[in-house]
């Protein structure tokens, strides 16, 4: 009995922490990666929290600075850029790393380096040139190990036992050289690195990748004022329009009342870019095309059905009872309404209102074809991030921008809903 | 006080309403470093000259499409200039939505159009599109790779035969192929294919003829040198930047931008050579101005800015590797990383065998849906070359024919 339990506990939390990892994981993994630099984003394995310093290493290489930072996730210095150019430079390690050097820091970074040179320059370039040839050496043995390997490969398909054995052999022979001159390279590479370069940290801009999304996005800011009134208009349509219809279903028997019911949830199924292309048409003659008006009246479509849904099971569950007893006390119809019926169908108002809201927040297609100067935020995201494919930290902070209203949204009106889905006890 | 406050402003809305407004749809320069580029560097500059403002807008080619027919079909044309890829040229003035400029153009003598695109931009003799930044495929390496790199191998002058054996090098040194291409359907495999097929003399996009069943051999050769992931993806950019592919042959632009990312861990080279020479499918976007604008003299003006050889060059070097198709727009490169890019695409465009999108496929996406579907079944799947899958495949290329 009590391992029965134990069994049913363990599953029911598994479950539990299996969803909030499904909803958390790409929620958490969006924000951090909107956090990290260039490089930073696409170094792998991607590091689980983004770093509030670079650690720089700079080298004077053939004449020219060599600037390098270190990857959490390859445990070494990874090469930015080489130039002698300090503003190209500086230019550069912004764009790659979020962080800024300035050019007194690097001054006395260079003083140092300079230093350091002048004490074993002899020794930098023995060193240099000694790495260069092993490179060299082992770039041959490793194409020659695997041309055998391959070869190896080819005569096992073939059974050729006789030649599996020389190829073997060579490719013993192969492997110890190359780990022998592996070994020589990285012992070098670190006296290298001691006498040959210095090391300094520089703290990040974490909040660069919104900076530089708002900048890129031309039109950002009034395209969110727009987005948040058509957002706030859309849900004024569908409440006003569904919640009356919502009242009306539950409260009047009718003919056809199931059918109609079922009916309005169809144009849902319709996809929305093929209700926008007639309804271009339509508000350019109405006056209403690229205005926020005219955006949420075709949200509105898709929405009403939904709040009608959710307004009618609410209405439904609120006691008729309980009108007429407020209209006995001397009331109004529409007293009894807004005194007693409407605060008790506030959850399921709130719901359909946050619906309404997250649905036409975030609509992208529908927009852009009924927009051309008055773009909504999505919209100006979308046409920002269409071609950021090389620029996932970008593209993450655009995606955490726009859902931030919507969140914001949502935790304002949460206390409402959270009643919503059992239907309201009187 | 208050009457001066509100003279001000009926001043400045009324400054505001008198300032030209030129509103341009362009499907080139999408990326967000690229239009932030465009619109500080290149459109601000045109802004100040002629006392207008640009209302620079990116879109794709399809969208950009609709929206004007809308605004031709309501008689409320507000898209002055638009930026076309030249696949979509043809639809453009097949629906007289686009502007005769031969005229106009004909009075320039500081610039010449590369001939190469006038099969694209010239339709019946007259000159509708003006194009401003062509495309080749070329070579991008990672640093990474060099330790399998045969020893006779130039990578400036690359074989298709050296990079596929020196793939299948990476590929059985590391365990898993580095080679990126594009494996997601409707994207650019056809291009990265149709660059092998025309290096082998092969005739482009068919599938039964020698070269093209020469450079299906090499991609067979290949099979275990491609990434495991290719099949998800869609873009060369992102493999190459995170390091999960070391080795591509790609757009000249997107291989200029992995390459400007990181100029000490990257080598561009021109696309590898076949026996016919360097392979490439070229191509280029055109402007254009909207019939009916109201603001006809301000976008020719537009127009007439944008091509101007040292502008084209500007942007170009500013936005990724395009090639500037004005003949005096060379001149102007000088040795920068980006000019590395601009000049490696040059060579492409100028030795290599380069064939066009003809217009002359009904769906030009069914077409390439042929590509990607032979690539993932005949080498991803069944791994073997099957000439007589081509031959079979081919019968779908040419029913797109018109």
């Amino acid at each position: 009995m009590r391992v029965n339990k134990i069994l049913k506990q363990t599953l029911f939390y598994l479950v539990v922490a299996g969803i909030i990892l499904v909803i958390l994981t790409p929620i958490y993994f969006l924000v951090v990666i909107s956090l990290m630099s260039d490089q930073e984003a696409y170094d792998w394995p991607t590091q689980l929290v983004p770093s509030f310093f670079n650690n720089y290493k700079l080298e004077i290489v053939d004449g020219k600075f060599l600037i390098s930072v270190y990857s959490s996730a390859k445990k070494k210095y990874s090469t930015l850029i080489k130039t002698n150019d300090f503003e190209e430079l500086q230019k550069f390690v912004r764009n790659k790393t979020n962080s800024t050097i300035k050019k007194g820091i690097f001054d006395i970074q260079v003083k140092k380096l300079n230093e350091l040179i002048s004490k074993n320059s002899e020794e930098i370039s023995n060193l240099r040139n000694q790495i260069a040839s092993l490179e060299s050496k082992l770039n041959t043995v490793t194409v020659n190990l695997v041309r055998y390997k391959t070869q190896l490969e080819k005569a096992k398909k073939a059974n050729m036992n006789n030649l599996i054995s020389i190829i073997n052999e060579k490719i013993i022979e192969f492997e110890n050289e190359k780990r022998e001159y592996e070994k020589q390279i990285k012992k070098l590479s670190e006296r290298l690195d001691e006498i040959g370069s210095v090391k300094f940290s520089v703290s990040k801009h974490l909040f660069d990748n919104y900076v530089n999304f708002f900048r890129v996005t031309s039109d950002a800011l009034p395209a969110l004022f727009r987005s948040i009134q058509v957002a706030i208009l859309t849900v004024l349509i569908s409440l006003t329009i569904g919640g009356m219809a919502g009242y009306a279903f539950a409260r009047y028997n009718f003919k056809g009342k199931n059918l109609l019911k079922l009916s309005v949830l169809f144009v849902r199924m319709f996809p929305g870019i093929s209700i926008a292309m007639p309804m271009v048409i339509i508000l350019i003659n109405m006056g209403f095309y690229d205005k926020p008006i005219g955006l949420s009246l075709v949200y509105s479509v898709g929405q009403i059905g939904m709040t009608i849904w959710i307004t009618a099971s609410i209405f439904m569950g609120i006691s008729k009872e309980l009108e007429e007893a407020a209209m006995i006390f001397g009331t109004t119809r529409w007293g009894a309404f807004f005194k007693v019926t409407l605060p008790l169908a506030l959850p399921g108002l709130a719901a359909s209102a946050m619906y309404a809201f997250i649905g036409s927040w975030s609509e992208t297609a529908q927009a852009i074809v009924l927009t051309q100067f008055n773009p909504t935020f999505p919209v100006v995201v979308y046409q920002t991030l269409v071609g950021a494919k090389g620029l996932i930290n970008l593209t993450a902070a655009g995606g955490v921008s726009l859902a931030l209203p919507a969140v914001i949204f949502t935790l304002i009106i949460r206390r409402y809903i959270l009643q919503m889905w059992g239907g309201v006890k009187v | 006080m208050k009457r001066l406050f509100v003279l001000l402003l009926v001043i400045s809305v009324i400054m505001a309403f008198s300032v030209e407004t030129l509103v341009v749809s362009s499907r080139l320069w999408t990326p967000p470093t690229e239009k932030e580029f465009i619109l500080n560097e290149i459109i601000k500059p045109f802004e100040k000259m002629y006392n207008v403002k640009v209302v620079f807008q990116t879109m794709d080619d399809e969208t950009m499409l609709k929206q004007v027919k809308v605004q031709m079909e309501t008689g409320k044309i507000t898209t002055d200039v638009i930026i076309a890829y030249a696949t979509k040229m043809p639809e453009w003035v097949k629906n007289d939505l686009v502007v005769d400029l031969t005229p106009y153009v004909n009075k320039w003598t500081d610039r010449h159009f590369s001939k190469g695109f006038d099969s694209m931009t010239v339709f019946d003799g007259k000159r509708y599109f003006l194009p401003v930044g062509a495309d080749v495929y070329l070579t991008l390496i990672n640093k990474k790779a060099l330790q399998y790199k045969p020893a006779n191998v130039d990578i400036q002058n690359l074989t298709w035969e050296q990079l596929a054996e020196w793939a299948n090098l990476v590929a059985q040194g590391e365990g898993e192929g580095k080679f990126a291409v594009t494996g997601v359907p409707m994207k650019s495999l056809i291009y990265q294919i149709g660059a092998i097929s025309l290096s082998y003399g092969g005739h482009w996009p068919n599938l039964d003829n020698p070269g093209a069943v020469a450079a299906w051999y090499l991609i067979y050769k290949m099979k275990d040198a491609f990434s495991p992931a290719v099949k998800t993806y869609d873009d060369t950019r992102p493999p190459m930047k995170r390091e999960e592919t070391w080795m591509t042959v790609a757009h000249c632009a997107r291989v200029g931008e992995v390459y400007k990312s990181n100029p000490t861990q990257f080598i561009i080279a021109p696309a590898p050579k076949g026996p016919a020479g360097i392979g490439s499918v070229a191509g280029t976007s055109g402007l254009a101005i909207v019939k009916g604008t109201k603001h006809f003299d301000i976008a020719l003006k537009f127009l007439e800015y944008m091509t101007r050889p040292d502008i084209m060059v500007k942007s170009h070097k500013g936005t990724g590797g395009f090639i500037p198709p004005v003949d005096e727009a060379i001149k102007y490169l000088g040795n920068d990383e980006q000019d590395q890019v601009i000049k490696n695409a040059i060579k492409v465009m100028n030795q290599g065998v380069l064939s066009y999108i003809a217009p002359i496929w009904k769906d030009w996406g069914q077409v390439k849906l042929v590509y990607d579907e032979l690539f993932k079944k005949m080498i991803l799947e069944e791994g073997k070359l099957d000439v007589d899958m081509l031959e079979l495949y081919q019968l779908q290329i040419d029913a797109q024919r018109k």
